[in-house]
């Protein structure tokens, strides 16, 4: 109870200290708290939208020309598949009527009536003198043209198959010893080589006038026969469609993917006697990824993919280095020379080490060791990035167009790192940088390694059987890592999407 | 001094913030130093929870206390804070923690206030935490233990240890 009682007073007694307790804060607070809001002049609502959705509308916009694109492809090559049916069944056709082929192809029985006398010479000869003739295109006809409904159906040639397989001659046989009329060669056809068409196809007759000599000593009968005209109906067109050869399975292509990378900043830890701070990424980060992948499908569904990428970033961010005079390197004579003041900062390619100089504004009467000092700078840091990537895909779908997910992980190479002080300016009314080149130095860690990952789900379209449009949204980051000292460097996601082409082989 | 006019801070009126800004400075500055481990810590932590404040004027409904509300927004700010500076700060902190000396404590004549601010920022920030929300902003054991993450139990335990630890340390003070 006493010791109770004993807290309860020590409770009162910490209130009552800070009951209505006030301190102010520096003087330079306002104009940081200033600094961190957005300028009026940026509020309006437009350009905040514009900011909000810039990269989705720049991925809506490369989705609508890949759509475009691939509709315009497929409408291109309809149009060219539709042309090349046609022109496949106009040479037959043409070649048909050239060769005088009509007439066999109507009533094909012809062929086989041969045996009986030649229909050449002999039958226009008597449809020169207008003798009557004793048609056999009626028992011809009676022949090929009856179907089990008994009704006439005019016949259609099929496509044009050779003579060996159908078991036809193409030689017919003179058997009339009668006639003196050379036998010449006519081309025949079979009934599998014709297909019958709907009568009501049919649109026109024509008139026919057939002269064939029965029998050599009889007198000869003309006919006339109405019988219709058919057109040839056009072949259906069933292109071989046979690989020339397998598929291998390996595949490669170009892709280009653009991303917009979030930060998320890291205190880190001081070394002794050396202040360290972070930076904080400002605004958006948006790059470009050029990549030459190849993969191999492992069967229908699952493919391994690598690859090697090539990226440029530039990352601008803020930070507020804060000293006390004191902590200043003085270098020349004791007044008035320029003080060095030196820390570490983390940046995205790791921690760099800042030397920053200040001089006095006015000479006169320097600050005290213990006057505080900050800065406000803006660093623009380069960076190119070589990324070579092991990723499992599993594709599904069949047709032109297959979904896809992918997944693995990215070795990150940093080729390049650059760091600018793009702007220094001083919280201290008698203090500024040095101005220039001279002002600071940088030095940066050596070309660093580090492993990350990568997820996309996307599509792809295949043009034809070589050549596949890819599209697939994508989301990547790092993996935690850190500076020489094992301090934690910035994390980084990035999203964005991933466009390009693959060729199979 | 008048009060701020929240619909022109909302606007981005850079007027009015700044009057927003001088009317709340001195208040959550001492909260801030009561949680900071340093003063440049606590600016940090001011210069936040006011960025914060503006961006999400909009979302005080305007039931209850301003005052309040704006005391809760630095408060979250300054638990980020810590918790930013070392993942798991508080938890791992408030297990078996051993008193640090105390015999470094600043003894002047200055506000009690102000002494006792130094002395806050002596204990380690686990403790530092639980005595601020408990003693000074009111919050109960189940509110701290859904905040920190932590059992009631826990808060409860750590709580006596950080008060022995603040009166050891404000008694080699007062002895000073």
């Amino acid at each position: 109870m006493d010791n109770n009682l004993h807290d309860d007073k020590l409770d009162d007694y910490v209130r009552k200290s800070f009951e209505d307790y006030e301190e102010d804060p520096s003087s330079e607070m306002w104009s940081r708290v200033e600094g961190d809001l957005l300028p009026s002049a940026e509020a309006p609502v437009p350009r905040v939208a514009f900011r909000r959705f810039g990269w989705q509308a720049m991925a809506a916009a490369v989705i609508l020309l890949l759509l475009s694109t691939l509709v315009c492809e497929h409408l291109y090559y309809e149009e060219k598949l539709r042309v090349m049916s046609g022109k496949q069944t106009d040479p037959l056709t043409q070649k048909e009527e050239d060769a005088g082929l009509d007439q066999p192809a109507i009533n094909p029985g012809i062929a086989d009536q041969s045996a009986s006398g030649p229909i050449s010479t002999q039958s226009n000869e008597a449809r020169s003198t207008g003798a009557t003739e004793k048609s056999l295109l009626e028992n011809a006809a009676g022949k090929v043209m009856a179907n089990p409904s008994g009704r006439s159906v005019p016949l259609v040639r099929k496509r044009a198959e050779t003579p060996s397989q159908t078991g036809s001659s193409n030689i017919v046989p003179n058997p009339a010893p009668k006639t003196e009329s050379t036998p010449i060669a006519v081309q025949t056809h079979s009934e599998k080589d014709f297909e019958p068409i709907p009568a009501n196809e049919v649109k026109e007759t024509i008139q026919v006038t057939s002269a064939v000599q029965d029998l050599a000593n009889l007198p000869v009968s003309t006919t006339t026969l109405s019988f219709p005209k058919v057109h040839f109906a056009p072949a259906q067109v069933k292109l071989p469609i046979k690989p020339l050869r397998e598929a291998s399975g390996w595949y490669a292509g170009v892709q280009l993917t653009a991303l917009r990378t979030i930060e998320k900043s890291h205190t880190i830890r001081p070394r002794p006697g050396r202040p360290a701070f972070k930076s904080q990424q400002e605004g958006n980060d948006y790059s470009s990824l050029w990549w030459l992948r190849t993969g191999k499908k492992l069967n229908a569904h699952f493919s391994l993919e690598t690859g090697i990428g090539y990226q440029q970033t530039t990352r601008t961010a803020t930070h507020t280095p804060r000293f006390r005079f004191g902590d200043g390197m003085q270098q020349g004579p004791p007044f008035g020379s320029p003080r060095t003041f030196s820390y570490d900062l983390s940046t995205y390619g790791g921690t760099a080490e800042v030397s920053l100089r200040m001089e006095e504004t006015t000479p006169g009467t320097p600050p005290t060791d213990d006057e505080p000092i900050s800065l406000n700078i803006k660093t623009s840091e380069h960076a190119a990035i070589v990324r070579i990537p092991v990723l499992m895909g599993y594709q599904f779908g069949h047709g032109r167009w297959h979904g896809q997910i992918k997944a693995g992980l990215v070795g990150n190479f940093m080729v390049k790192h650059e760091l600018d002080l793009a702007a220094r300016v001083s919280q201290h009314a008698r203090l500024q940088p040095v101005s220039g080149k001279d002002g600071y130095s940088v030095r940066l860690e050596p070309g660093r390694f580090h492993l990350g990952y990568w997820l996309a789900a996307g599509a792809e379209f295949k043009v034809n059987s070589r050549l596949g449009l890819v599209a697939e949204p994508s989301l990547a980051s790092d993996f935690p890592h850190n500076d020489q000292y094992s301090r934690r460097l910035p994390d980084r996601f990035s999203v964005g999407l991933n466009v390009g082409a693959n060729y199979y082989f | 001094m008048a009060e701020p006019n929240l619909q022109a801070c909302l606007r981005g009126d850079r007027l009015a913030q700044k009057h927003f800004f001088e009317r709340f400075k001195g208040k959550m500055f001492a909260l801030c130093l009561r949680y900071a481990n340093t003063r440049e810590d606590a600016e940090d932590i001011l210069q936040e929870g006011f960025v914060k404040v503006f961006r999400d004027l909009g979302q005080y409904s305007g039931v209850g206390n301003f005052e309040g509300w704006v005391r809760k927004v630095f408060v979250n700010t300054a638990l980020q804070h810590l918790q930013r500076q070392k993942k798991n700060l508080i938890t791992t902190e408030l297990d078996g923690q051993d008193f640090p000396d105390s015999a470094e404590i600043f003894v002047s004549d200055e506000l009690p206030a102000k002494n006792m601010i130094r002395i806050l920022q002596q204990l380690p920030p686990g403790f530092r935490t639980i005595f601020n929300l408990h003693i000074l902003e009111g919050y109960s054991h189940p509110e701290i233990s859904e905040i920190l993450g932590i059992s009631v139990g826990t808060s409860k335990s750590q709580l006596l240890r950080a008060k022995a630890h603040f009166r050891k340390l404000l008694e080699s003070s007062l002895i000073s």
